[in-house]
């Protein structure tokens, strides 16, 4: 294993600007995200954390549909039209 | 007598050699995988169609229409892989508008602290950049586009191989669609290796509904944001977020059918046969290939690992836990890493239910790979 300095030098760079850029890029993301969320989220978030139940429901929903949709599409290929993946 | 002879010559039959008859081996393979195992067979089945086909002889599929090559002499492969990825590469910004229509950015709005993990997983890449560097087989154009397989995402792996790397890009591509095909079974030891059952029984408290107006402010909010800091990333970001609005406008149904079935579909079918058609024997014959493949599980390993591991790391500081195993989602492979974490802790705590909780860190890690790429492409080109 030998490394070229300015391989070393170019790698080094592109590692830092990337993995720094991804975290501060998403950290905005995620913070602009919760402000959009505070001002513009739906009024009934704090009933809806309290009482937990309809969305435990939906996300109990979603899971069979998701499991359900995965099984036709073991059994019968040509009978469903699933989306490609994005690698995705 | 020497007319026949002339004639058999001028066979594929005559002029077949053993690395192109083990191509089209590998290619009937992946159409078996595709139709009797059901694996990615939106990809799979074409790009086996394709590697078939341009590995026959004498064909002059891949043939590129550049001016040395006279009317009618271009290769249909050669012109898709010309103009659909080497000169102007559409096909992959086309696909994210069919992806874009199809995501639901709900539970990463409902829960923004999970965008964060999109981020960590993307420490794949350059792991897997450093590995590449390491064997000294490629320049930093070519590691960066195998790094690129750990974000787990094929068309922005397509992109950046067309841009910086087309020698490799069919492999490239195969294998980060190889890896995504069996993220099921990648990715569940290396979760489990770094968490501890009491971890992956984590119960997650469901998220809250989400508003139509946070769904139409946030797509807008993040391509503005993503592209002014990563300009390079536009053409994947601009069209996931143009699809993703143009499903949540709800004003345009008809847009959103064309993008979700009709481009979508459409550039499936080129993209990977012309993915499958870059396969030609000479080019996968060598150490190169089986390096790019052992790089690429090292990348997706390492994508896994540091997205659990950060998810760990989130849990010191918050107050409401979150499970760990969502962490490995933030590799994109959408929604397989998703429904993969789902599985993991229904098989620890049968109360969990996680999927929805993963689609955060899957829609982030889309955002993430993408960013990344466009910082390559910046600095790189």
């Amino acid at each position: 294993m030998t490394f070229d300095a300015d391989i070393i030098e170019k790698g080094l760079s592109l590692t830092v600007i990337g993995v720094s850029t991804a975290f501060a890029l998403l950290l905005v993301l995620s913070f602009g995200v919760w402000t959009v969320g505070k001002f513009f989220g739906p009024k009934e978030v704090a009933e809806d954390a309290a009482d937990s139940s309809s969305a435990e429901r939906r996300d109990k929903a979603l899971a069979a549909a998701i499991a359900v949709s995965a099984l036709r599409e073991i059994r019968d290929n040509s009978a469903t039209l699933p989306t490609p993946s994005s690698g995705e | 007598m020497a007319e026949f002879i002339d004639f058999f010559e001028s066979t594929g039959l005559a002029n077949i050699t053993w690395q192109q008859g083990l191509m089209i081996l590998v290619g009937l393979g992946f159409i078996f995988l595709a139709v009797a195992r059901n694996m990615e067979p939106y990809e799979l089945l074409p790009i086996g169609l394709g590697i078939v086909a341009v590995n026959m002889p004498l064909t002059g599929l891949t043939t590129l229409p550049t001016e040395a090559t006279g009317v009618q002499e271009a290769g249909l492969f050669g012109i898709t892989f010309h103009y659909g990825l080497a000169f102007w590469n559409i096909l992959p910004p086309l696909m994210f508008l069919g992806l874009g229509a199809s995501t639901d950015f709900g539970p990463m709005i409902a829960n923004p602290k999970t965008l964060l993990l999109g981020a960590a997983a993307q420490i794949g890449i350059f792991a897997a950049f450093w590995g590449a560097l390491a064997t000294g087989l490629f320049e930093i154009p070519e590691a960066a586009s195998i790094g690129i397989i750990g974000g787990a995402d094929g068309p922005t792996t397509i992109f950046i191989s067309a841009k910086l790397a087309p020698e490799i890009l069919g492999i490239t591509a195969v294998i980060a669609y190889s890896y995504v095909a069996t993220v099921a079974f990648v990715q569940p030891p290396i979760m489990k290796l770094f968490t501890t059952k009491a971890e992956r029984e984590i119960e997650m408290k469901p998220l809250r509904d989400v508003s139509r107006r946070e769904k139409l402010i946030i797509p807008t909010f993040i391509l503005i944001v993503v592209i002014l800091v990563v300009p390079r990333s536009a053409p994947l970001i601009a069209m996931f977020m143009i699809g993703n609005l143009l499903k949540e406008s709800g004003v345009v149904p008809r847009l959103v059918q064309a993008s979700t079935d009709v481009i979508l579909y459409v550039s499936t079918i080129f993209l990977m046969l012309t993915i499958g058609a870059q396969l030609v024997a000479e080019r996968v014959f060598d150490l190169e290939t089986l390096a790019i493949l052992g790089l690429g599980l090292v990348a997706f390993c390492a994508g896994t690992a540091s997205g659990v591991i950060f998810a760990k790391i989130m849990n010191l500081f918050l107050k409401e836990k979150i499970n760990p195993l969502i962490g490995s989602a933030g590799v994109s492979a959408v929604p397989m890493a998703a429904r993969t974490s789902h599985h993991l802790g229904q098989e620890a705590n049968p109360k969990n239910f996680l999927l929805y909780h993963a689609m955060g860190p899957n829609a982030a890690g889309v955002i993430g790979s993408a960013a990344v790429a466009g910082v390559f492409l910046a600095l790189i080109q």
